[in-house]
């Protein structure tokens, strides 16, 4: 299969099916060469002969059966004495019958009998021919037109005329002769005349009037530019003419035609002959069309630098070589002097048969060429690509496209623009809605009165009021639509409002969804900004906690050795300060994790236990530190919505610092207190030293109240006390009054709606 | 007193130094130890030697800490402690649910670690088969709690106890019913029977905090006996313990 894809095998096909079409056209040479010869022979038919001859002898007919047979008497005789006889004798002698002997100058036919009738009287060119048949060989002509005629008849002209206008004018017209010439029944002697375009002298009437009526006068045609024919109107039905080929010719004419059928029938067998051999060039040439193009090196279609001409280049190609063949088929005929220069070398035709044979086989490869290129490229799916045209139009196409695009995007652009600076108009509109409403009701009210109809007033007013309300009420939905808008906006939906195109507010939504646009993105990026920051602290947590890891293992293994009282104080100290980096690392790992509020697990909880559990849980702590806490427990319960383990960091954060920088001798006093949607944890202090920073400070990361940083605590309890209080969805607050500091923890009760209660009192 | 002195143990971190210190701390407590210090050298390590415990760290090179132990549990029923510096409930979780028996924050406390180590041990080597493990009629065994209800004593990890009556009384009562949250006042009523309520958080949590530091191992980060803050009290129900 893949031999039958080669290249050269295609070329070799190519070239096979070339010469069987080089071979087709020379033998077509032949047979046309043949055919020619053979229409060399001309018919009877076709020569000059024959149509001449019937036109005169059919002119020459009808003047005999329109002058003589009409005007004849019993005997067969021309009145001699009548005025008509002699201008009948003036006119034969004018058309060059000699002394107006018509019947003695008649000039019979060598080609056709013939047959005439007039009014039943007939003559016959051979009068022992009593039936003249109207067969093949038989022209019938009925008054001036040919009514039956051989199948072979070229025609010929008939159409003599004559006219009468019942007064005794006459008016003959005859083709042939280009003459006309008329005829008058009463003595001319003495009258006007003047001779008419067709050499027929008219004598006008006594009163001065032409015999021939005006209209007739008019309406004359004229045949060529000098040809005049008066366009009479005479019944020219009772002639009939027949002229029948005479016996000699009709064999000859019968000779011819079995000649030609033998021929016709010499050039069919030749032609089917031809037949199969189309069949194998179309064969080949569609294997050629279909192969085309076919690498059998990367085994796949490939287009190369032809098939990459613009197809209207190769369609014109075509059609020029075709142009060429044609005209040189055009020019051929003229060729036989080098033809019969030739054929003194080799025989006739030689040239005909070398340019012709050239010139169709070109044509063929050359057409073949291009259609395989097209099969080619139709299957590389780069028809139209190869196309001059489709890619000029797709050019402009495209060009159009974008350009409409733009244009329409600019409109789109535009009409938003109006629509944001069209401001609010609703007091306008309704002014004059209200304004129409009143003209049209004093308008109701008028007509209403004037045609005293109390129906039609309260009905009209009805209709009135309703449309004005309808109105009003649609203008107010929209405002509706606005100050959900807004409200979903406050309550921190940002998400897109659907714009309603045709409303009068939607420049307003516009406007609105342009700003909550604006917070979402801030918000958003905030968000981002948060998780890096925490994922940061996360990744640095991790880093720390493994050298931390060995440090700790490591200080834990040294103390176990046999060291010197020195040496183990020492080491007492790396193993105090490395358990306070430990907490360090995972209180700062907790904040963060706090500020982004993922880690939180809400669960309904009681504060009022969770309070006590704290204090209990710290008991031994606080007997240690040798403070004293007062606890204020003003609520039975106290349910709210958190994480519980967060709320008890928080707890244990406050509590812890309140021993740890409590001027020792005053009192820690917990309260807790319910308000009709929140419980707030108080936790007071009497501070041990001056507190100098502000409220809120404290609350910042790594803060401390003491600025020298000497006893212990990281200063991220607070923070982390805050944060926590926070991701639970409650408030943190310090207040600092003297010495006095307090730490407020709000958390809203969860029979309310769980919602941020912070209110910034700071 | 259990001895496992011959017991092996595999520790394996990408961090030689961590490593040498547990080997150390471990090897000062008896144990032998092996060590490996990625994924794959870990499974090549326990296919050559038998081994009784690992200690694997979770993020490793070449093949991290969950999959070894993944890789590990299609044959080896071995206790597995993980040891890692993601500290977050998540990644606990996650460790425990893929067949560790313990998760170690980093940094770790030496002490807990060693005590976590023979409590692994002892539950694997001395309770090994799950049968002991079953509850009957006289017993409720929650993870390695067991409780004689018959002769009042609790084991932890197979080891006796010492509980006052009203510890004990406590220790009965989460324990049946392991899962459930108590509040202080539901566990005052039905230990006590008193109705007296006075100062009952303070009271009920003290004994909690008693009977923790005798039942767990690290106390502040307790696995058995949990405080629900803002609820109440409950034991864990651990399934399967072995």
């Amino acid at each position: 299969m893949r031999f039958l894809k080669n290249k050269w095998t295609r070329l070799a096909v190519l070239l096979v099916a070339s010469v069987l079409v080089c071979g087709c056209t020379l033998k077509c040479l032949d047979i046309v060469r043949e055919y020619d010869d053979g229409e060399a022979v001309e018919s009877l038919y076709n020569s000059d002969m024959y149509s001449l001859e019937g036109e005169r002898l059919y002119s020459e007919l009808w003047l005999f059966a329109n002058l003589y047979i009409k005007n004849q008497d019993e005997n067969g005789m021309l009145d001699e004495g009548s005025f008509k006889t002699k201008h009948i004798l003036n006119a034969l002698e004018s058309l060059g019958y000699k002394n107006g002997d018509f019947l003695g100058s008649f000039r019979y036919s060598d080609i056709f009998n013939f047959y005439v009738e007039y009014k039943g009287v007939a003559g016959y060119s051979d009068s022992d021919v009593m039936d003249f048949p109207v067969d093949e060989y038989t022209i019938l002509i009925r008054g001036n037109e040919i009514t039956s005629y051989p199948s072979y008849f070229n025609g010929f002209g008939t159409g003599c005329h004559y006219y009468t206008n019942g007064k005794g004018f006459e008016y003959y017209y005859i083709p042939h002769y280009n003459k006309g010439f008329a005829v008058y029944d009463y003595d001319t002697e003495g009258l006007q005349s003047y001779v008419d375009e067709l050499g027929a002298t008219i004598y006008l009437n006594e009163d001065g009037s032409s015999p021939i009526p005006t209209a007739y006068r008019q309406d004359a045609m004229f045949t060529t530019a000098s040809d005049y024919v008066p366009c009479f109107e005479g019944d020219d039905s009772l002639c009939e003419i027949r002229l029948r080929l005479n016996e000699k010719n009709i064999s000859a004419v019968k000779a011819h035609e079995a000649f030609r059928h033998e021929r016709e029938k010499k050039i069919v067998t030749e032609a089917v002959g031809f037949i199969p051999v189309l069949l194998v060039i179309l064969v080949l040439s569609v294997y050629v069309m279909l192969t085309a193009g076919f690498d059998s090196k990367e085994n796949k279609y490939k287009m190369t630098g032809f098939d990459r001409i613009f197809i209207e280049v190769c369609v014109l190609v075509l059609v020029l070589s075709g142009m060429c063949l044609v005209m040189l088929t055009e020019y051929l005929r003229n060729v036989s002097e080098i033809d019969s220069w030739l054929s003194s070398y080799a025989y006739e035709g030689l040239a005909t048969d070398i340019l012709y044979g050239a010139g169709v086989t070109g044509v063929y490869i050359v057409a073949v060429s291009i259609l395989s290129s097209f099969v080619l490229r139709l299957r590389c799916k780069s028809f139209f690509k190869t196309s001059l045209i489709f890619i000029i139009l797709s050019k402009i196409f495209s060009a159009m496209g974008r350009f409409i695009k733009k244009a329409k995007a600019q409109a789109r652009e535009n009409e938003i623009n109006a629509q944001i600076l069209k401001d609010n108009n609703y007091l306008r509109r309704f002014i004059a809605r209200t304004a129409v409403f009143f003209a049209v009701g004093l308008g109701v009210l008028f007509i209403g009165f004037a045609l005293e109809g109390l129906a039609f007033l309260v009905i009209g007013f009805i209709i009135l009021v309703c449309g004005f309300v309808y109105l009003c009420i649609k203008d107010l939905r929209e405002l509706t639509t606005l100050s959900e808008h807004i409200r979903r906006i406050s309550e921190g939906d940002y998400t897109e409002y659907a714009l309603i195109e045709n409303s009068s507010a939607y420049g307003m939504h516009y406007n609105l969804n342009e700003i909550s646009g604006g917070f979402r993105k801030s918000v958003e990026e905030q968000l981002k900004s948060e998780r890096m920051k925490i994922d940061l602290v996360t990744n640095v947590s991790h880093d720390l906690k493994t050298p931390l890891t060995s440090i700790i293992s490591y200080i834990d293994l040294l103390s176990k050795e046999e060291l010197s009282p020195e040496a183990r104080d020492y080491v007492a100290v790396l193993e105090n300060k490395s358990a306070k980096l430990k907490s360090m690392v995972s209180d700062v790992f907790d904040l963060a994790k706090a500020t982004s509020g993922t880690d939180i697990k809400k669960e309904k909880l009681d504060m009022v236990i969770l309070t006590g559990q704290v204090l209990a849980d710290l008991n031994d702590k606080i007997t240690n530190s040798g403070m004293e806490i007062r606890k204020n427990i003003n609520a039975d319960t106290a349910p709210v919505n958190a994480d519980g383990k967060k709320l008890y960091r928080v707890m244990q954060n406050l509590i812890d610092n309140a021993l740890k920088y409590s001027l020792p001798g005053t009192r820690i006093y917990i309260s807790l207190e319910n308000t009709e949607s929140e419980t707030s944890v108080k936790i007071q202090n009497i501070a041990s030293y001056e507190m100098n920073f502000k409220e809120d400070e404290i609350t910042e990361r790594f803060t401390r109240g003491d600025e020298a940083r000497t006893t212990e605590g990281n200063g991220l309890g607070l923070s982390i006390a805050k944060s926590y209080t926070e991701a639970c969805g409650g408030c943190f607050r310090v207040e600092i009054n003297g010495d006095s500091f307090t730490a407020v923890v709000t958390l809203p009760l969860s029979e309310e709606k769980g919602e941020t209660l912070c209110t910034e009192t700071e | 007193m259990y001895s496992f002195e011959n017991s092996v143990i595999l520790v394996v971190d990408d961090d030689r130094d961590i490593v040498n210190a547990i080997a150390k701390l471990l090897t000062g407590e008896g144990y032998r130890v092996l060590k490996a210090y990625n994924g794959l050298e870990a499974l090549e390590t326990i296919t050559e030697n038998e081994v009784q415990l690992i200690i694997i760290d979770v993020m490793m090179p070449k093949l991290d800490g969950l999959s070894t132990m993944m890789k590990i549990r299609e044959t080896k029923n071995i206790p597995i402690i993980v040891l890692s510096a993601k500290s977050e409930d998540s990644d606990k979780i996650l460790g425990l649910s893929m067949g560790a028996d313990d998760y170690i924050t980093k940094p770790y406390n030496p002490l807990e670690l060693v005590a976590r180590v023979s409590a692994n041990l002892r539950r694997y080597l001395s309770l090994g088969s799950a049968g002991n493990a079953v509850s009957d009629e006289n017993t409720v065994v929650t993870g390695g709690l067991k409780l004689n209800t018959k002769d009042k004593q609790l084991y932890v990890d197979g080891e006796t106890v010492k509980l006052t009556a009203t510890e004990y009384k406590i220790t009965e009562l989460l324990m049946r019913n392991a899962g459930r949250v108590f509040s202080a006042e539901e566990i005052y009523d039905r230990v006590w029977n008193d109705d007296e309520c006075y100062a009952v958080e303070n009271t009920v949590m003290v004994h909690i905090r008693h009977i923790r530091e005798k039942i767990e191992i690290n106390p502040s980060e307790p696995r058995y006996l949990k405080v629900v803050w803002g609820i109440g009290y409950k034991i864990e129900k651990i399934n399967g313990g072995k």
